[in-house]
């Protein structure tokens, strides 16, 4: 923002600056010329003239005469000549002269016609052997101006060059001042509006020229911005009610045929084979009861995971809570759990949910036994490194086709994504986004002995 | 088919629906449960709480005149019987409030009747201890006079061992993590770990035969540990 007032605060200084600059330099270039070409004339004209004809003017047997060729110049260009006798003043010669001129001169009237005309005749004089040559030229031709300057005034030039330049930048100044004043006022709350747009914060600009029309377009797009968040938020919290509705619906239905059916197999008077069918129904009512409980987890952490409330958590504590708890349910000890800490201890703390942190570790570790169903052997390890705590969970169970291993690796690492391309279960689905919140980072690898290995590292606590 | 040593135990239960509530309570009659009484809203559950003194009850969550936390408030307010928690939300902020009002359970719809039996019999075994004498593979623990009583001689148990003892009786045969007995015996997890084994120690040469080759009191590495009881009833 800060750029743009910049920008046009420099460009109006550029322009005015550019501005004065050339108005300088024409009024300097038209001086230069003026003189020059007033110069230039001025050689040649009258001084060249003047010259020739005093030169050509020679006395021969007490009358001067001159140069034919000369009296057709000056008659064709017009000029009139006489020489003035220094001692009398009376003109001793004349060539073209008009009837006006006098015959003698006082001292007063040469000074007068010296400086400016002679009837009206601008005239121009050159001093002759026998006196003062004065040339009279067409009336119009020439105009005299006064060139006296008093030596002061002209010392003075520089100090009113000086004056005159500090008065510009003066102006300069006051215009920079008022231009960034207006700028402010009304192009910063335009960019400002488009920056907070840009944000997806809520916009209403003062109607104002000369931008109101871009200022009623912001206004309008903030509006819809906003209509648009708005109507998201209530089709999550919708979508969100109603799953938790419906999965509350479903439970006590679901409570009635796991409870008979775990009764019909438990009873001593059901037959073998009903025993078993039995089994199944508790069976597929247990996976259709894990089914709910990750759909409602799974909505309500997209709607609110990123707002879960931190608290300090400790993983030592509750890794050996849900490891525990696995080896006093696996009675069949089909899955040998080997559990191995390197340099941690309780006190290491991480920012998380201790809720949703049991649940995503417990979700892999159970992923790696349903995926192993005759059973394996489960390494669990915790470390620290540097700042962060990994934990580690590997399997030596019949681990992945590298299809399946891409895909995994693929599911993970993409943030969103489009879950009809790659769907992966909830269970992993919630693991991916508890792990999210608590800023931890997943790898995955087939180690060479088989199976398949987690690495997940939470940044520790510095609280 | 098991059958509890709390036959006798009073058990109230309250949940609004019929098919529910007949279930549950078929539940607890086949463990052998004979003491059961029902209730399907609060104010009946007042009355029958009145009367029966249940000496521990199962509560729906959501009832037609009103929730369980509050049902649960009541009852307290005359007698803290230890009270389980049945609800069909899954969330954590309902299962936090219903530990925090002081309920020792909560379990979520639906449950294996399994899970529900242990955590019943649980529960009892340790608001109600009845069996004070538990019988371990070289010796014999008297809970009541809190001594060990092997080949003859009785060995009396500090108060920190018999903590130990009984925070690992009553998961007897099942794994106790090393955070939960500190806890348990100190009320902090940190700095106590030494202090354990320096105790369980001094408790294996009190209960073990041969105190280096433990065949009662095991440790699982990196875990906790198990005491392994001889008893054979329900324990």
């Amino acid at each position: 923002m800060k750029k743009i007032t910049a920008m046009i605060k420099k460009f109006f200084v550029a322009t005015f600056l550019l501005f004065v600059t050339l108005i300088a330099m024409n009024i300097l270039l038209y001086i230069i010329f003026f003189f020059n070409n007033v110069q230039h004339y001025q050689k040649n004209e009258p001084v060249k003239t003047l010259e020739k004809t005093s030169n050509a003017l020679i006395n021969k047997y007490g009358e001067y005469s001159l140069d034919r060729e000369i009296e057709d110049e000056l008659e064709k260009s017009n000029i009139w000549g006489i020489l003035i006798e220094n001692q009398t003043g009376n003109v001793i010669w004349s060539f073209q002269v008009p009837k006006e001129v006098p015959n003698y001169f006082t001292l007063t009237e040469i000074s007068q016609f010296s400086k400016y005309y002679l009837k009206d005749y601008p005239v121009f004089t050159w001093e002759h052997s026998d006196g003062l040559l004065v040339l009279g030229y067409p009336k119009d031709s020439y105009t005299k101006m006064n060139n006296d300057y008093p030596i002061t005034a002209i010392k003075e030039i520089p100090y009113f060059i000086f004056l005159i330049f500090f008065i510009d930048l003066s102006i300069v100044f006051l215009l920079y001042y008022l231009i960034t004043r207006r700028t402010n006022r009304y192009i910063t709350p335009v960019v400002e509006g488009i920056s907070l747009l840009s944000k997806g914060k809520e916009v209403r600009l003062e109607k104002k020229d000369p931008f109101s029309d871009i200022i009623e377009s912001i206004n309008q797009t903030s509006i819809i911005l906003q209509q648009k968040n708005e109507s998201l938020k209530l089709k999550e919290r919708n979508r969100e009610k109603w799953i938790e509705g419906v999965s509350h619906d479903i439970r006590t239905p679901l409570s009635l045929i796991l409870g008979y059916s775990e009764k019909l197999k438990n009873s001593e008077f059901t037959s073998k084979t009903d025993k078993q069918r039995a089994a199944v129904i508790v069976d597929q009512s247990i996976i259709i009861k894990e089914l709910i409980d990750n759909l409602n987890l799974v909505s309500h952490l997209e709607s609110n995971g990123l707002n879960t409330t931190l608290t300090s958590i400790y993983p030592l504590k509750i890794l050996r809570q849900i490891i525990t708890e696995i080896l006093n349910r696996n009675q069949d000890e089909l899955y040998k759990i080997h559990f191995h800490v390197e340099e941690v201890s309780d006190e290491f703390v991480v920012e998380g949910n201790e809720h949703l942190f049991k649940r995503a570790i417990s979700n892999i570790i159970l992923n790696s036994m349903k995926h192993n169903p005759t059973g394996c052997d489960i390494y669990i390890t915790m470390i620290k490194k540097e700042n962060t705590l990994e934990i580690i969970i590997k399997d030596t169970g019949k681990g992945l086709s590298s299809e399946e291993f891409k895909e995994l690796k693929r599911f993970f690492e993409v943030t969103q994504q489009d879950i009809s391309q790659n769907r992966k279960g909830l269970g992993l689905l919630i693991v991916k986004e508890i792990l999210a919140i608590h800023n931890a980072k997943v790898l995955i690898n087939l180690p060479k002995d088989g199976g398949v290995k987690f690495i997940l590292s939470f940044p520790i606590s510095t609280k | 088919m098991r059958k509890t040593q709390y036959n006798d135990c009073k058990i109230l239960v309250v949940e609004d629906q019929d098919n529910l509530l007949s279930m549950i309570v078929s539940i607890l009659q086949d463990e052998g449960f004979q003491n059961v009484e029902t209730a399907q809203t609060i104010r009946e559950a007042i009355k029958v709480f009145n009367n029966f003194e249940p000496e521990l009850a199962i509560l729906d969550v959501m009832l037609p005149d009103g929730n369980g936390f509050e049902l649960l408030q009541v009852f307290h307010q005359k007698q803290k019987i230890p009270i389980i928690f049945l609800t069909a939300k899954g969330e954590d902020n309902d299962r936090l409030r219903g530990l925090s009002l002081g309920a020792d359970d909560y379990l979520v719809k639906p449950f294996l009747s399994r899970e529900l039996i242990l955590r019943i019999e649980a529960i009892l075994r340790r608001v109600y201890p009845r069996e004070f004498i538990v019988k371990l593979k070289h010796c014999t623990i008297d809970f009541e006079k809190g001594v060990v009583i092997k080949k003859g001689e009785i060995i009396p148990l500090t108060a920190t061992e018999y903590k130990i003892v009984d925070t690992l009786i009553q998961s007897a045969n099942k794994i106790v993590t090393i955070e939960f007995l500190c806890e348990a015996v100190w009320g902090d997890i940190f700095g106590y770990e030494n202090s354990l084994m320096a105790h369980i120690r001094r408790i294996r040469e009190k209960i073990e035969e041969k105190p280096s080759q433990p065949e009662s009191l095991l440790t699982t590495r990196g875990l906790g540990y198990k005491l392994l009881t001889e008893s054979s009833r329900g324990l």
